[in-house]
């Protein structure tokens, strides 16, 4: 009896999560494909370097997957990343001097997050008040930023960053887990609860489901975009900072590519792109599938990195591509079956 | 006289216009009267060509409702597989030196395929445009740097000539400076010729706008939404290869890369031109002057003497305020009608 009942949870929770359901078969795929072909997958340097790149553009796809779920869409998220990072190694190089390290890191630090909230909340401003398209929107904002850090640096790398600025974002524990790791966890823990626990995150899905009935529910989406928005780009400079601390320098082309990357990701872990759809553990997973794919990649030198461009994009497509296919025949499934009911 | 006149008014393209006149005037005076030597003028036709190229195709996707980012990329393919194929003509040195049509119709049709790939995807399963075509983009420069491995590369005979041949050239009396307008603009005002034809002539030009406007409401009409889809991006991925080519024949040189990257400018141009970005409408006068002003901007901040580091923040200003003025008027009007719906239920 009570088997019997478990079982039912567990097929109707398969039913409610399909996009969950087959990223978790792709993942262990993926795993299978790289222990046979990998015998060394599973050592400690090799999980090591997963924890160590994952996070940045795991905290990335989290920041794009907020605004998307929306129903819009954050291109800036790289441009701000880098952008603030930049400013804060100008601030901590600037402070040390006078006031000692630690309290430069906090200062700098604060000045990144200061400006993350500066361009998500215009970001947000654009869109609800002004009315004008996420896409255009951000992309103003994400040549704004990327021209700003151009005019900083000159186009060229800004170094300088001090060993306990870099020892505090990546320092490793017990040999196996870098603390960016556990910042993108925690993060994702954070993110997740404001998503499904808090008046917030329920208003941020049914703006995204139909911003129009939320209008016309009486009340405003300006408060909700705007929060949105400058979650997004708050962690985008979290992403930034740990991007600078792994790279000890940032350059205003940095992770250039991170933007399809994390798009992507948010895609590939079940979040809609029209909007109202999406969990953060799809997210978490599908970053880590990723991960191991590129890592799998990075054992075959005789590819280059243009392969793995086109293979992204092919898989950006082909999962939008199998998700609508799915659904609509989960649809029609449906629909044949109150047929049959009603007969 | 006076209907016109305030028709005039209400027209997007002529406070754009307005708008361009006032920047121009400005830059002349700041830059000491050289915007307005003929020299300046020319060049600034010249590299007006592509981007207004470009527009016409990007122009077509946002008025069905999306915004397609690929098509640079597209043309940056189409173009680099163009030269290599031609160069390497039948052994001839210096590669294929017939008609340069030959060569057009060639990157047409690689345009038409590449075209036809956005459109069924995005027609079949009625994806986001803006994300497929990210998809695609990273499919097709994946393509031309990886597959074909490309670098910058000479070009066959026919297109240097192609290049070289000039509608006219004028020579600056005082400093002797040569300016010259490239055959590619006619090339140009044919594209704009047949796109105004199609637009305003066919069912499937007609078909666009209403799609834009609402697209279940269009295939209730009868449209064929899936088909008028695939004829967008066809047209588009055509239009971006003739692009790509006219670019290369005037650089003398096919520098595969450097295409990409635009389409940022050409969208924002087609915005600026009064292009609805979620769809519906837009004018191609509209087009051409919001991509006469990206030109402008781009090319004559060194003239006033501002650092081209700052190139990037001013565009983004420029695509904020341009598509914020426009987005905002439409705001108000929302809100004006919701006020007059409003009170004629009261007076009922």
């Amino acid at each position: 009896m009570k088997t019997e009942r478990v079982s039912q949870r567990i097929k109707s929770w398969i039913k409610s999560n399909p996009e969950f359901v087959r990223l978790c078969g792709l993942f262990i795929v993926v795993l299978l494909i790289a222990v046979i072909t990998q015998p060394k997958f599973f050592s400690v340097p090799s999980l090591r370097a997963i924890t160590k790149q994952c996070p940045e553009y795991g905290i990335l796809a989290i920041a794009m997957a907020l605004t998307q779920i929306i129903g819009g869409i954050n291109l800036a998220v790289v441009a701000i990343g880098n952008l603030s990072s930049m400013v804060a190694v100008l601030v901590i190089t600037a402070l040390t001097p006078g006031m000692g390290v630690w309290t430069a890191i906090v200062i700098g630090i604060l000045t990144a997050i200061a400006i993350g909230v500066l361009a998500g909340s215009l970001s947000g401003w654009l869109i609800s008040v002004i009315g004008i398209p996420p896409i255009l929107a951000t992309l103003g904002v994400q040549q704004i930023g990327y021209g700003l850090a151009t005019v900083i640096s000159n186009g060229d790398a800004v170094t300088g960053v001090p060993s306990e600025f870099t020892m505090m974002m990546t320092q490793n524990w017990g040999n196996l887990i870098a603390n960016q790791f556990i910042i993108f966890i925690v993060i994702a823990i954070i993110i997740s609860i404001v998503l499904t626990r808090t008046n917030i995150g329920m208003k941020m899905f049914l703006i995204g489901t139909n911003a129009k009935a939320y209008r016309f529910s009486g009340s405003s989406p300006v408060r909700i975009t705007v929060i949105t928005y400058t979650l997004s780009s708050v962690l985008a400079v979290v992403s930034g900072l740990i991007m600078l601390a792994r790279n000890s320098s940032v350059k205003p082309t940095y992770g250039d590519s991170y933007v399809m990357q994390c798009i992507l990701v948010s895609i590939l872990g079940g979040v809609s792109p029209t909007g109202g759809k999406g969990t953060i553990k799809g997210i978490v997973l599908s970053t880590l599938t990723l991960q191991s794919i590129s890592s799998l990649f990075n054992r075959f030198q005789s590819l280059n990195t243009f392969y793995r461009e086109i293979i992204w994009g092919v898989t950006l497509i082909a999962v939008m591509i199998i998700n609508v296919v799915m659904a609509e025949r989960s649809m029609r499934k449906e629909a044949l079956k109150r047929q049959s009911a009603k007969s | 006289m006076k209907t016109i006149s305030r028709k005039m008014l209400k027209k997007n393209e002529f406070w754009l216009f307005i708008t361009i006149v006032l920047i121009s005037l400005f830059i002349d005076v700041a830059s000491g009267g050289v915007f307005f030597q003929v020299n300046n003028l020319l060049d600034l036709l010249r590299s007006v060509i592509i981007y207004a190229m470009l527009g016409v195709g990007c122009q077509m996707v946002i008025i069905s409702g999306g915004t397609d980012i690929s098509f640079t990329a597209l043309a940056s393919v189409c173009e680099y597989a163009c030269v290599r194929i031609f160069v390497n003509w039948g052994g001839i040195e210096d590669g294929y030196a017939g008609s340069v049509v030959l060569v057009y119709l060639a990157a047409m049709a690689m345009g038409l395929v590449l075209g036809a790939l956005n459109g069924f995807i995005i027609g079949k399963f009625n994806l986001p445009v803006m994300i497929v075509t990210l998809g695609t983009m990273n499919i097709f420069s994946g393509v031309l740097y990886g597959v074909m491995e490309a670098k910058e590369s000479r070009i066959p005979t026919s297109m240097k000539l192609h290049g070289k041949d000039m509608l006219f050239t004028v020579v600056n009396q005082e400093t002797g400076l040569k300016s010259s307008v490239p055959v590619a603009l006619l090339l140009m005002i044919g594209i704009y010729l047949i796109a105004f034809f199609i637009r305003r002539y066919t069912t499937i030009g007609r078909g666009i706008f209403a799609i834009g406007g609402d697209e279940s409401a269009a295939r209730r009409c009868g449209f064929n939404v899936f088909g008028v889809k695939m004829f967008i991006y066809c047209f588009s991925g055509v239009v971006a290869a003739m692009a790509g080519i006219a670019r290369s024949s005037m650089m003398l040189t096919c520098n595969p890369g450097n295409m990409i990257g635009m389409e940022m400018y050409v969208i924002a141009g087609c915005v600026l031109g009064g292009t609805n970005p979620s769809g519906g409408s837009g004018s191609l006068t509209g087009a051409f002057l919001g991509a006469l002003l990206i030109t402008i901007v781009r090319n004559s901040l060194i003239l006033i003497g501002v650092s081209t580091v700052w190139q990037k923040v001013i565009l983004g200003v420029v695509i904020i305020l341009g598509t914020g003025i426009s987005a905002y008027q439409k705001v108000l009007q929302d809100k004006q009608l919701h006020v007059l719906k409003v009170s004629e239920g009261e007076n009922a």
